[in-house]
């Protein structure tokens, strides 16, 4: 299993630049796309927030850097999310005819998510200096929790990949999911202290990372450790287990795909 | 020059007719492998099942060629993407040492936005080969396909046959041990198809190869060992090509006469 994986750089890297370079060679305004939705998206709850039409509680930083930053690791979750979808079916052609290392799929959803993610916090990285935000020595922690965020979003991902591959109900419910999932996340919003809506920071496992990412960046307070080394552990030992069952289904997707 | 490069030992492999519980056995089964350890119901066919693969054997030693002939649907197929490690036998063995080059289509992972160029490194990466390997032999493969003028161009604005052209090239050009071959000699202009024939002929002296093909006079040019195959099962083995033809033919002439091809297991 592991040497499958060390035998899949190679083919990983090549289906991540394949990937890369036709993504942005049709494209005008290229890497924009990275960052530009959740920044406009982002910009439109600022909006709502200074003109009152919402109220989503205080902050402990500006609203506009608590929203725009959250926005951007909402976004990068939601790259990983998918990211193994799309680089199945990138594949999908020479899935069924020719015998790779399975593991260049997860490879190169990884490579690609990262690549995404580092065109993102650059920009993250200019919106915290136009609002004067000072990096606090905390924010060191910060490659570390941000990779648990990808592999939690790549784990869930290959999951639905599989099953969607047998049955399309997975793949409708995987993209419903989507959109709902956002407004049980504190982003745009800081995360609830009452009761029936504190909730979704106890049952949503992204919650405590988006929130420690986001403190760790732009606020330096310290974030309550239990919950988050508990999400950690489970989303390795979770991106294992998703590993092992990818591996393990391939074959019968395989056969029941048309070459 | 003799060793035992594929040893198919006892292999049966089962499918299903109906999508639906296709489906339902697909996700049993994975689920099973994944929680239980273990294949269920290895040995007993599920409703609408059937064996498409049963208790097949051969050897194939190191400059043997292999041609694997039958009617539509005899198996043949399913016994190469067993072979090349795509799907698992349900029952049975196999070994297959070197490495194996399945070439059961063309052009695999052509990207239609990228040159001609790119997509050469990205194939022969697929087929396991590293970027510095097929720099070397880099020349060769555009010599061998003919297309030096436009290997720059995008892969779209190729004609079908340079495509399957170049995908033949590259395939040729990663010196494999193993090579599987499905239905694909029959691409390119009658001149390029002699060159891939000659070329073809001198690998088969230095490697194992199985050919599947319904082109009688194909098999009995290349190939130095035979196997019929009917409904999952091998009518005839050996080296009697004589013989072989009289089963091969029989074949036919026996589907032709009934209404059904006779359905197994249902």
């Amino acid at each position: 299993m592991w040497r499958d994986l060390l035998a899949s750089r190679e083919l990983g890297w090549r289906l991540f630049v394949r990937s890369f370079s036709a993504r942005y060679r049709r494209s005008v305004f290229g890497m924009t796309w990275a960052f530009l939705p959740p920044i406009l998206t982002g910009l439109f709850f600022i909006l709502l927030q200074s003109r009152k039409v919402v109220h989503f509680g205080d902050t402990d930083i500006p609203y506009p850097v608590f929203v725009l930053t959250g926005m951007m690791l909402w976004q990068i979750f939601l790259d990983a999310l998918n990211s193994p979808l799309e680089a199945w079916n990138d594949v999908k052609a020479a899935l069924p005819r020719i015998y790779f290392p399975r593991e260049a799929v997860i490879v190169s959803a990884l490579l690609n998510v990262i690549s995404e993610s580092l065109i993102k916090l650059i920009v993250l990285a200019g919106i915290l200096v136009f609002f004067g935000v000072s990096l606090s020595p905390a924010a060191l922690c910060f490659p570390a929790l941000l990779i648990i965020l990808i592999l939690l979003g790549l784990t869930i991902g290959l999951v639905f990949t599989v099953l969607g591959q047998i049955y399309s109900d997975f793949l409708s419910c995987f993209k419903l999911i989507q959109p709902v999932w956002f407004f049980l996340t504190p982003v745009v919003y800081p995360p609830p202290e009452v009761f029936p809506f504190s909730l979704i920071t106890i049952f949503n496992p992204v919650s405590p990372l988006l929130t420690a990412l986001r403190t760790v960046l732009a606020d330096g307070a310290i974030v309550p450790l239990a919950p988050l080394a508990i999400v950690s552990i489970l989303t390795l030992a979770g991106f294992y287990m998703g590993w092992i069952f990818y591996r393990i289904s391939v074959p019968f997707l395989i056969e029941r795909m048309n070459a | 020059m003799s060793e035992t490069l594929v040893r198919v030992d006892q292999v049966s492999k089962k499918y299903c007719r109906r999508l639906r519980y296709s489906l339902r056995y697909g996700l049993a089964d994975i689920c099973a492998e994944f929680f239980a350890g273990g294949h269920n119901h290895r040995d007993t066919l599920r409703p609408h099942e059937f064996w498409a693969l049963k208790n097949v054997s051969f050897e194939i030693k190191r400059g043997e060629c292999l041609g694997l002939v039958g009617p539509n649907g005899a198996g043949k197929s399913t016994l190469m993407r067993i072979l090349s490690g795509l799907i698992l036998p349900n029952q049975g063995n196999i070994t297959v040492s070197g490495h194996v080059r399945p070439l059961l289509g063309l052009g695999i992972g052509f990207n239609p936005i990228l040159t001609g160029r790119e997509n050469v490194y990205i194939n022969a990466s697929f087929l396991g080969f590293s970027k510095k390997q097929i720099s070397r032999k880099l020349d060769e493969i555009v010599n061998f396909a003919g297309i030096e003028s436009s290997l720059d161009a995008p892969v779209q604005h190729y004609s079908s046959g340079m495509r399957a052209r170049l995908g033949f090239a590259v395939a040729l050009h990663t010196d494999p041990d193993v090579l599987l071959m499905d239905g694909v000699l029959a691409v390119g202009d009658e001149a390029f198809r002699a060159k891939c024939f000659e070329a073809l002929t001198r690998l088969s002296k230095k490697a194992a190869v199985v050919l599947v093909s319904h082109s009688w006079k194909q098999v009995q040019r290349m190939c130095t060992d035979l196997i019929v195959l009917n409904q999952g099962e091998i009518v005839f083995q050996g080296r009697d090509f004589v013989q072989g033809a009289r089963h091969y033919r029989r074949l036919f002439r026996r589907d032709a006469n009934e209404d059904e091809p006779e359905e197994t297991a249902e």
